[in-house]
Protein backbone atom coordinates (compact mmCIF):
# COMPACT_ATOMS: atom_id res chain seq x y z
CA UNK A 1 0.00 0.00 0.00
CA UNK A 2 1.05 3.53 -0.38
CA UNK A 3 2.79 4.59 2.49
CA UNK A 4 0.96 8.08 3.04
CA UNK A 5 -1.70 6.32 2.93
CA UNK A 6 -1.51 3.56 4.74
CA UNK A 7 0.10 5.83 8.08
CA UNK A 8 -3.27 8.23 7.50
CA UNK A 9 -4.85 4.74 7.86
CA UNK A 10 -3.14 3.53 10.96
CA UNK A 11 -2.91 6.35 12.50
CA UNK A 12 -6.21 7.81 11.74
CA UNK A 13 -7.32 5.11 14.03
CA UNK A 14 -5.64 5.85 17.37
CA UNK A 15 -6.12 4.25 19.97
CA UNK A 16 -9.13 2.54 21.67
CA UNK A 17 -11.27 3.39 19.28
CA UNK A 18 -10.94 7.43 19.92
CA UNK A 19 -9.68 8.63 16.08
CA UNK A 20 -6.51 10.79 15.85
CA UNK A 21 -5.32 13.33 13.66
CA UNK A 22 -2.20 12.83 11.70
CA UNK A 23 0.71 14.88 12.13
CA UNK A 24 1.10 17.90 9.33
CA UNK A 25 3.95 15.92 8.15
CA UNK A 26 1.68 13.52 6.55
CA UNK A 27 -0.58 15.68 5.59
CA UNK A 28 2.24 17.53 3.51
CA UNK A 29 3.37 14.00 1.83
CA UNK A 30 -0.32 13.08 0.72
CA UNK A 31 -0.31 17.05 -1.35
CA UNK A 32 2.86 15.76 -2.79
CA UNK A 33 2.01 12.22 -4.40
CA UNK A 34 -1.20 13.71 -5.08
CA UNK A 35 0.24 16.78 -7.35
CA UNK A 36 2.57 14.45 -8.98
CA UNK A 37 -0.74 12.15 -9.81
CA UNK A 38 -1.08 13.71 -13.71
CA UNK A 39 2.75 12.92 -14.53
CA UNK A 40 2.32 9.76 -13.15
CA UNK A 41 -0.57 8.64 -15.10
CA UNK A 42 1.21 10.38 -18.29
CA UNK A 43 4.50 8.09 -17.47
CA UNK A 44 1.47 5.14 -16.85
CA UNK A 45 0.04 5.93 -19.79
CA UNK A 46 3.14 6.24 -22.22
CA UNK A 47 4.74 3.05 -20.96
CA UNK A 48 1.63 1.12 -21.68
CA UNK A 49 2.07 2.35 -25.49
CA UNK A 50 5.45 1.24 -26.14
CA UNK A 51 5.17 -1.87 -23.80
CA UNK A 52 5.89 -3.81 -26.85
CA UNK A 53 9.23 -2.26 -27.82
CA UNK A 54 10.70 -1.43 -24.77
CA UNK A 55 10.45 -5.53 -24.06
CA UNK A 56 11.63 -6.37 -27.27
CA UNK A 57 14.56 -4.01 -27.36
CA UNK A 58 15.26 -5.22 -23.87
CA UNK A 59 15.12 -9.10 -24.78
CA UNK A 60 16.63 -8.82 -27.83
CA UNK A 61 19.87 -10.32 -28.86
CA UNK A 62 19.87 -12.87 -25.69
CA UNK A 63 21.56 -15.76 -25.22
CA UNK A 64 21.86 -18.57 -23.48
CA UNK A 65 18.51 -18.75 -22.14
CA UNK A 66 16.26 -21.75 -23.59
CA UNK A 67 12.83 -20.11 -24.07
CA UNK A 68 12.76 -16.82 -25.22
CA UNK A 69 9.11 -15.92 -25.45
CA UNK A 70 8.77 -17.19 -21.82
CA UNK A 71 11.55 -14.34 -20.80
CA UNK A 72 9.51 -11.55 -23.08
CA UNK A 73 6.24 -12.64 -20.82
CA UNK A 74 8.42 -12.33 -17.60
CA UNK A 75 9.89 -8.98 -18.12
CA UNK A 76 6.50 -7.42 -19.78
CA UNK A 77 4.95 -8.65 -16.16
CA UNK A 78 7.79 -6.49 -14.18
CA UNK A 79 7.09 -3.41 -16.92
CA UNK A 80 3.43 -3.65 -15.85
CA UNK A 81 4.22 -3.87 -11.91
CA UNK A 82 6.66 -1.40 -12.27
CA UNK A 83 4.06 1.19 -13.60
CA UNK A 84 1.47 0.50 -11.56
CA UNK A 85 3.96 0.70 -8.74
CA UNK A 86 5.39 3.88 -10.23
CA UNK A 87 1.51 5.05 -10.39
CA UNK A 88 0.65 4.19 -7.07
CA UNK A 89 3.84 5.48 -5.38
CA UNK A 90 3.99 2.06 -4.06
CA UNK A 91 7.35 -0.83 -4.22
CA UNK A 92 5.23 -3.72 -2.46
CA UNK A 93 2.91 -3.99 -5.85
CA UNK A 94 6.24 -4.55 -7.84
CA UNK A 95 8.19 -6.69 -5.18
CA UNK A 96 4.69 -8.40 -4.34
CA UNK A 97 3.44 -8.43 -7.61
CA UNK A 98 6.00 -10.27 -9.98
CA UNK A 99 9.45 -9.55 -8.70
CA UNK A 100 9.68 -11.98 -5.71
CA UNK A 101 8.50 -15.00 -8.66
CA UNK A 102 10.26 -13.93 -10.91
CA UNK A 103 13.31 -13.84 -8.79
CA UNK A 104 12.72 -17.27 -7.71
CA UNK A 105 12.42 -18.74 -11.01
CA UNK A 106 15.74 -16.90 -12.15
CA UNK A 107 17.48 -18.80 -8.96
CA UNK A 108 15.83 -22.06 -9.60
CA UNK A 109 17.12 -21.87 -13.14
CA UNK A 110 20.57 -20.68 -11.65
CA UNK A 111 20.46 -17.90 -14.31
CA UNK A 112 20.81 -14.53 -12.04
CA UNK A 113 23.31 -13.19 -14.03
CA UNK A 114 21.18 -13.44 -17.23
CA UNK A 115 17.97 -11.97 -15.75
CA UNK A 116 20.28 -9.13 -14.07
CA UNK A 117 21.38 -8.21 -17.47
CA UNK A 118 17.95 -8.20 -19.53
CA UNK A 119 16.53 -6.69 -15.97
CA UNK A 120 19.20 -3.71 -16.63
CA UNK A 121 18.34 -3.65 -20.39
CA UNK A 122 14.70 -3.42 -19.47
CA UNK A 123 15.11 -0.08 -17.42
CA UNK A 124 17.29 1.21 -20.19
CA UNK A 125 15.05 0.72 -22.68
CA UNK A 126 12.50 2.31 -20.57
CA UNK A 127 14.69 4.96 -20.31
CA UNK A 128 15.25 5.66 -23.60
CA UNK A 129 11.65 5.22 -24.77
CA UNK A 130 10.16 7.91 -22.49
CA UNK A 131 10.66 11.66 -21.53
CA UNK A 132 13.37 12.45 -18.96
CA UNK A 133 10.67 13.56 -16.62
CA UNK A 134 8.36 10.21 -17.00
CA UNK A 135 11.95 7.96 -17.29
CA UNK A 136 12.66 9.55 -13.05
CA UNK A 137 9.44 8.52 -11.97
CA UNK A 138 9.87 5.04 -13.48
CA UNK A 139 13.97 4.99 -12.27
CA UNK A 140 13.24 3.47 -8.86
CA UNK A 141 11.18 1.36 -9.23
CA UNK A 142 13.09 -0.40 -12.62
CA UNK A 143 16.55 0.04 -10.52
CA UNK A 144 14.70 -2.67 -7.59
CA UNK A 145 14.48 -5.29 -10.57
CA UNK A 146 18.44 -6.03 -10.83
CA UNK A 147 18.99 -4.59 -6.84
CA UNK A 148 16.67 -7.89 -6.15
CA UNK A 149 17.66 -10.25 -8.93
CA UNK A 150 20.83 -9.86 -7.25
CA UNK A 151 20.47 -10.09 -3.71
CA UNK B 1 -8.76 5.60 -1.37
CA UNK B 2 -7.37 2.91 1.01
CA UNK B 3 -9.60 0.54 -0.45
CA UNK B 4 -9.95 2.12 -4.00
CA UNK B 5 -6.00 1.31 -3.99
CA UNK B 6 -6.54 -1.99 -3.02
CA UNK B 7 -8.83 -2.84 -5.73
CA UNK B 8 -6.76 -1.46 -8.09
CA UNK B 9 -3.96 -3.43 -6.84
CA UNK B 10 -6.06 -6.96 -7.80
CA UNK B 11 -7.37 -5.48 -10.98
CA UNK B 12 -3.55 -4.30 -12.31
CA UNK B 13 -2.08 -7.80 -11.48
CA UNK B 14 -0.26 -8.16 -14.77
CA UNK B 15 -2.43 -6.16 -16.86
CA UNK B 16 -2.87 -2.42 -17.04
CA UNK B 17 -6.03 -0.45 -15.50
CA UNK B 18 -8.53 0.97 -17.67
CA UNK B 19 -8.76 4.75 -18.38
CA UNK B 20 -11.82 5.23 -15.87
CA UNK B 21 -9.49 2.96 -12.89
CA UNK B 22 -7.26 6.21 -13.99
CA UNK B 23 -9.50 8.96 -13.84
CA UNK B 24 -10.42 7.78 -10.27
CA UNK B 25 -6.75 8.52 -8.76
CA UNK B 26 -6.95 12.11 -11.12
CA UNK B 27 -9.80 12.92 -9.37
CA UNK B 28 -9.01 12.44 -6.05
CA UNK B 29 -5.65 13.63 -6.44
CA UNK B 30 -7.31 16.97 -7.98
CA UNK B 31 -9.91 16.89 -4.54
CA UNK B 32 -6.84 16.32 -2.41
CA UNK B 33 -5.86 20.23 -1.37
CA UNK B 34 -9.57 20.87 -0.36
CA UNK B 35 -9.69 17.81 1.28
CA UNK B 36 -6.71 18.61 3.61
CA UNK B 37 -7.94 22.02 4.12
CA UNK B 38 -11.28 20.84 5.79
CA UNK B 39 -8.82 17.93 7.90
CA UNK B 40 -7.02 21.06 9.43
CA UNK B 41 -10.42 23.15 9.86
CA UNK B 42 -12.08 20.44 11.56
CA UNK B 43 -8.90 19.43 13.86
CA UNK B 44 -8.64 23.07 14.70
CA UNK B 45 -12.38 23.60 15.81
CA UNK B 46 -12.62 20.66 16.98
CA UNK B 47 -13.57 21.84 20.28
CA UNK B 48 -15.98 24.80 18.83
CA UNK B 49 -17.52 21.86 17.17
CA UNK B 50 -18.30 19.76 19.94
CA UNK B 51 -19.33 22.38 22.11
CA UNK B 52 -22.17 23.72 19.36
CA UNK B 53 -23.03 20.17 18.52
CA UNK B 54 -23.83 19.96 22.47
CA UNK B 55 -25.63 23.54 22.94
CA UNK B 56 -27.80 21.81 19.93
CA UNK B 57 -28.98 18.65 22.42
CA UNK B 58 -29.04 20.57 25.18
CA UNK B 59 -32.83 21.90 23.91
CA UNK B 60 -33.63 18.49 22.74
CA UNK B 61 -35.94 16.68 25.27
CA UNK B 62 -33.48 13.77 25.14
CA UNK B 63 -31.20 16.39 27.08
CA UNK B 64 -32.16 14.64 30.63
CA UNK B 65 -31.35 11.14 29.78
CA UNK B 66 -27.62 10.22 31.54
CA UNK B 67 -25.98 9.85 28.22
CA UNK B 68 -26.50 13.72 27.19
CA UNK B 69 -26.63 14.63 30.88
CA UNK B 70 -24.69 13.56 33.79
CA UNK B 71 -22.50 11.75 31.53
CA UNK B 72 -22.01 14.21 29.12
CA UNK B 73 -17.99 13.43 28.75
CA UNK B 74 -18.90 9.96 27.28
CA UNK B 75 -21.06 12.06 24.60
CA UNK B 76 -18.67 14.21 23.78
CA UNK B 77 -16.25 11.35 23.20
CA UNK B 78 -18.28 10.05 21.01
CA UNK B 79 -18.77 12.94 18.92
CA UNK B 80 -14.76 13.77 19.01
CA UNK B 81 -14.06 9.87 17.96
CA UNK B 82 -16.84 10.25 15.37
CA UNK B 83 -15.46 13.20 13.71
CA UNK B 84 -12.08 12.41 13.50
CA UNK B 85 -12.92 8.89 11.61
CA UNK B 86 -15.21 10.97 9.58
CA UNK B 87 -12.22 13.78 9.00
CA UNK B 88 -10.26 10.66 8.46
CA UNK B 89 -12.72 9.19 5.76
CA UNK B 90 -13.29 12.35 4.20
CA UNK B 91 -9.30 12.66 3.62
CA UNK B 92 -9.33 9.41 2.09
CA UNK B 93 -12.43 9.29 0.29
CA UNK B 94 -13.03 6.07 2.03
CA UNK B 95 -16.90 5.16 3.04
CA UNK B 96 -15.46 1.64 3.66
CA UNK B 97 -13.06 2.85 6.69
CA UNK B 98 -15.45 4.16 8.34
CA UNK B 99 -17.66 1.72 8.32
CA UNK B 100 -15.14 -0.93 8.10
CA UNK B 101 -12.52 0.30 11.43
CA UNK B 102 -15.49 2.36 13.45
CA UNK B 103 -19.09 2.35 12.76
CA UNK B 104 -19.51 -1.51 13.14
CA UNK B 105 -17.62 -1.49 16.31
CA UNK B 106 -19.70 1.99 17.70
CA UNK B 107 -22.65 -0.07 16.82
CA UNK B 108 -22.24 -2.79 18.63
CA UNK B 109 -21.01 -0.59 22.16
CA UNK B 110 -24.25 2.04 21.34
CA UNK B 111 -26.66 -0.60 21.45
CA UNK B 112 -25.03 -2.30 24.44
CA UNK B 113 -25.86 0.55 26.38
CA UNK B 114 -29.22 1.41 25.02
CA UNK B 115 -27.85 4.54 23.58
CA UNK B 116 -28.88 4.12 20.12
CA UNK B 117 -31.38 7.17 19.84
CA UNK B 118 -29.60 9.57 22.00
CA UNK B 119 -26.26 8.86 19.77
CA UNK B 120 -28.41 10.04 16.59
CA UNK B 121 -29.45 12.75 18.07
CA UNK B 122 -25.78 14.04 19.26
CA UNK B 123 -24.71 13.04 15.81
CA UNK B 124 -27.50 14.96 13.79
CA UNK B 125 -26.37 17.71 16.00
CA UNK B 126 -22.96 17.69 15.38
CA UNK B 127 -23.37 16.98 12.04
CA UNK B 128 -25.46 20.62 11.94
CA UNK B 129 -22.38 22.07 13.55
CA UNK B 130 -20.12 21.11 11.26
CA UNK B 131 -22.43 22.54 8.39
CA UNK B 132 -22.72 26.12 10.12
CA UNK B 133 -18.55 26.42 11.10
CA UNK B 134 -17.58 25.32 8.05
CA UNK B 135 -17.61 26.76 4.43
CA UNK B 136 -20.02 25.29 2.64
CA UNK B 137 -17.03 23.62 0.30
CA UNK B 138 -15.70 21.90 3.20
CA UNK B 139 -19.28 20.93 5.01
CA UNK B 140 -20.15 19.13 1.98
CA UNK B 141 -16.91 16.72 1.93
CA UNK B 142 -17.69 15.82 5.05
CA UNK B 143 -22.01 15.41 4.52
CA UNK B 144 -21.89 11.67 2.97
CA UNK B 145 -19.81 10.07 5.91
CA UNK B 146 -21.87 12.10 8.71
CA UNK B 147 -24.95 10.79 6.90
CA UNK B 148 -23.72 7.32 7.30
CA UNK B 149 -23.11 7.54 10.69
CA UNK B 150 -26.89 8.57 10.71
CA UNK B 151 -28.19 5.83 8.79
CA UNK B 152 -26.10 3.40 10.65
CA UNK B 153 -28.15 4.79 14.25
CA UNK B 154 -31.39 4.61 12.01
CA UNK B 155 -31.44 0.90 11.16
Amino acid sequence: MNSVIERIVEEGQGTAGQGQYVDAEVLSALSIFADSMAARSAAYEAIQNQEKSIVEEACQSVNGYADPEKLIQEMTLLLRHSALAMLMDDATVLMEGGLSWVRAIAEAQQQQELYVAISEKLMAATLRALPADQGSLLQPFLSMIPQTLKS
Amino acid sequence: MHTVLEKMIEQGDGKYLGNKDVQVLLDYAQSVQLRIETYQAIQSQEAQLIALALEKVHVEPVYTSRYINTENGKCSRDMSATLRYCTTAMLLNDEQFLREEYLIWLETIIRSLKHKDLTLVSMEALGKALSELLPQAQSKLMAPYFNLVCDTFRM
